[in-house]
């Protein structure tokens, strides 16, 4: 909405300066006609010389030289007396009049004598009067109270604030107008954005853009369909197949295992045995994390949310795994913290179970020559005074590490979802830290690799509230 | 029945070589009273006939599910019960353990988890019958702990037993050689909401090894798992 804001301000700107500047270039056009014309003018009005180059002699009256030669510019000309009679002419056409009343005076004087135009100049002797060229000068009396022509300025100064403010009413009314009808449209996209579907009134001047967006969005709901329909097909087809493959791998465990335990067989074949118990362990673990990894990538798998004390459940996580008979070779040890105790937590304690298993889990198969895990439990307080924000919990072993691929791959945070689907199906052995990253993070909380110099440390964030 | 392996089990799953492999594994273990059947119908007539004292159903079968025979059975006789299926949503599980069952294993399992299980469920449920001298007393290396008048004798003295040292006993003993947790036994003795009460409960456990313990500065049987709980020693 903000950029529809700006796209009006700039709007109504560039509205404004284009209106200014045809105004401005309007002005200075008019301007350079009145000082071109006037000057023009100006040469032509070479009356008053001519006034004063005629002369009265004995021998009547005498155009100097140079008073012929400003006369050129005009038709003929003549002096009248104040009786009204021709006393002097110059190329005067023979049906003129020698003789003129003071009403064809007034006349002429202001408007054409014989469809000359003229004009008239006070001479010492009566009234200079010369013809110009028939149709040279269109003539229009004009007469402006004096109260006008002292006030034109600041009539200028009002007729252009007026102008300007007519503009500035213009640009405002139309743009808040293209802003009513652009609204709804940069809502429509925005709602396009967040993958909203979007239905616009598809009318007004606006109306063509609207279609065009509800087409748009008409489209992403289809496409979106089809990939959830997609997504639904092949978490339900991973679903299938690691149910299919329950059964027999349970034939399979079932069998080695008693075979490994079987006294009549030699020690190479009870080891082959235990390898294949082993592998089929790790089978195992693998449809259990693929089909979970595919329920939470594509939300099929809802969060069964509830209260639980997380100290509690850590110590129920750790001590089956020494109920169930841990190896002498591992060890895994739990700290938590006093206040970590009176903390309660809100959760799916079946996913949280199965992550804090896989990274336990986790040191103990990539560790075979044995492995101390230490799980520490804190509360991170940012005030004192206030319950805690954030539990954090460490899984930390003495073991040969998470290779530094592995954890780049875990870590890249600014890879796309895309991404991280890739890596997750070219790197099956990442799976179930995978799933881990997947169930806090769905949690709310973040998980991340603490560099330590032998073996692996992780820290997980969960949020509080 | 004298001992768990006297139980009769009954197996019902629609794969014939699962319930041949599961019938080596049991036979194995010592348990020699297996009925088998492949279907719900199978599985009613076996029933009728055997009157088993423990089942292991699967949740598909040809002819039903494992959840609606439970449910039948359940309703002649309350006998513990144990799904195991190739069936892993958690809907499937929490309904499998709504409707009462013991426990809900996935295939494919761990042929000693399994094991694990079954031995709890069969202890748990038949404690009474298999050693009703245990459910009596039992003996912790020198000392003899009656549970009923809650006195422990140890070389010929006599102590009382309070309320919350008996809970916290028996809760171990019932679990004798696994760890339990510090949670389990404030569950025992406070019930919920026993937050705080982990350091009386030290207490308690410091009484209990005064009265059984040769050394209590040593204990030898009610044994600390640090940070974790209470360990009684299995009885060498």
């Amino acid at each position: 909405m903000k950029s529809l804001f700006k796209i009006m301000r700039n709007y109504i700107g560039t509205a404004l300066i284009i209106t200014l500047s045809i105004l401005i270039l309007n002005l200075a056009i008019f301007a350079g006609v009145i000082l071109y014309y006037g000057s023009q003018e100006q040469d032509k009005s070479q009356i008053s010389k001519v006034a004063e180059e005629l002369r009265k002699t004995d021998q009547g009256f005498v155009l100097s030289e140079s008073g012929k030669e400003q006369i050129q510019d005009y038709e003929w000309a003549f002096l009248l007396d104040d009786g009204g009679n021709v006393i002097w002419d110059y190329d005067l056409p023979k049906d003129f009049s020698m003789k003129y009343s003071a009403s064809e005076i007034a006349a002429f004087s202001k408007w054409y004598l014989n469809d000359y135009p003229v004009k008239c100049w006070k001479h010492a002797d009566g009234l200079l009067v010369l013809g110009e060229e028939k149709g040279s000068v269109w003539k229009q009396e004009m007469e402006f109270g004096m109260s006008l022509v002292t006030g034109m300025g600041s009539i200028l100064k009002l007729v252009l604030a007026a102008n300007v403010t007519l503009i500035l009413l213009f640009c405002v009314v139309f743009g808040v107008h293209f802003y009513r009808s652009l609204k709804p449209l940069a809502a429509g996209i925005e709602n396009l954005a967040k993958e909203e579907g979007i239905s616009l009134a598809e009318k007004g001047m606006t109306g063509e853009l609207a279609a065009k967006l509800n087409q748009t969005s008409r489209i992403l709901e289809r496409q979106k369909k089809v990939i959830a329909a997609r997504d639904t097909a092949r978490t339900n087809w991973i679903a299938g197949v690691s149910h299919d493959i329950r059964t027999p791998l349970s034939m399979i465990m079932g069998y080695s295992e008693q075979l490994g335990a079987a006294e009549n067989l030699q020690a190479e074949q009870k080891k082959q045995a235990d390898i294949i118990t082993a592998q089929s362990i790790k089978i195992k673990n693998l449809i259990e994390d693929l089909n979970l990894t595919s329920k939470l990538q594509y939300q099929m798998q809802p969060l069964r949310k509830e209260v639980f004390q997380p100290a509690k459940l850590m110590r129920q996580i750790v001590v089956s795994y020494y109920n169930n008979g841990l190896d002498e070779r591992y060890e895994i040890n739990l700290d938590v913290a006093e206040e970590v105790e009176a903390l309660n937590l809100n959760g799916d304690i079946q996913l949280l179970t199965r992550a804090f298993e896989n990274l336990i889990g986790n040191s103990l198969r990539h560790n075979e020559e044995g492995c101390t895990v230490d799980i520490t439990m804190n509360a991170e307080f940012h005030d004192k005074e206030m319950p805690s924000e954030w539990l954090e919990v460490h899984v930390k072993d003495n073991g040969c590490g998470v290779p530094a691929e592995i954890i780049e791959d875990l870590q890249g945070e600014d890879k796309t979802e895309e991404c991280n689907q890739k890596q997750e199906l070219s790197r099956p052995h990442i799976m179930g830290l995978y799933v881990v990253k997947q169930i806090i993070t769905s949690h709310g909380g973040t998980f991340e690799f603490l560099d330590i110099e032998k073996g692996t440390d992780i820290k997980i964030l969960f949020p509080c509230a | 029945m004298e001992q768990i392996q006297d139980a009769k089990i009954l197996l019902v799953d629609d794969n014939t070589e699962l319930l041949e492999m599961l019938s080596g594994i049991l036979t194995r273990e010592g348990f020699l009273h297996l009925f088998t059947a492949k279907s719900c119908k199978e599985a009613r007539e076996v029933y009728e006939r055997c009157q088993p004292d423990f089942m292991i159903l699967d949740v598909n079968l040809p002819d039903g599910d494992g959840f609606h025979l439970f449910m039948e059975f359940r309703e002649k006789e309350d006998i513990p019960a144990l799904f195991l299926s190739a069936r892993d949503e958690d809907q499937d599980r929490l309904f499998g353990l709504g409707l009462g069952a013991d426990d809900y294993i996935t295939k494919p399992f761990l042929t000693q988890e399994l094991l694990l299980r079954i031995r709890l469920i069969l202890k748990r449920t038949y404690r009474s019958v298999l050693h009703p001298e245990q459910e009596a007393g039992c003996r912790i290396g020198q000392a003899e702990v009656d549970f009923k008048s809650a006195v422990v004798k140890r070389n010929g003295t006599e102590n009382m037993l309070t309320a919350k040292e008996l809970a916290i006993l028996k809760k171990l003993v019932d679990n004798r050689g696994n760890i339990v947790t510090l949670d389990m036994l404030c569950e025992a003795v406070w019930g919920d909401g026993y937050y705080g009460y982990e350091n009386t409960l030290m207490v308690h456990i410091r009484h209990l090894r005064e009265k059984i313990e040769e050394n209590p500065s040593k204990p030898e049987y009610i044994l600390t798992v640090r940070g974790l709980g209470y360990r009684l020693a299995k009885e060498v």
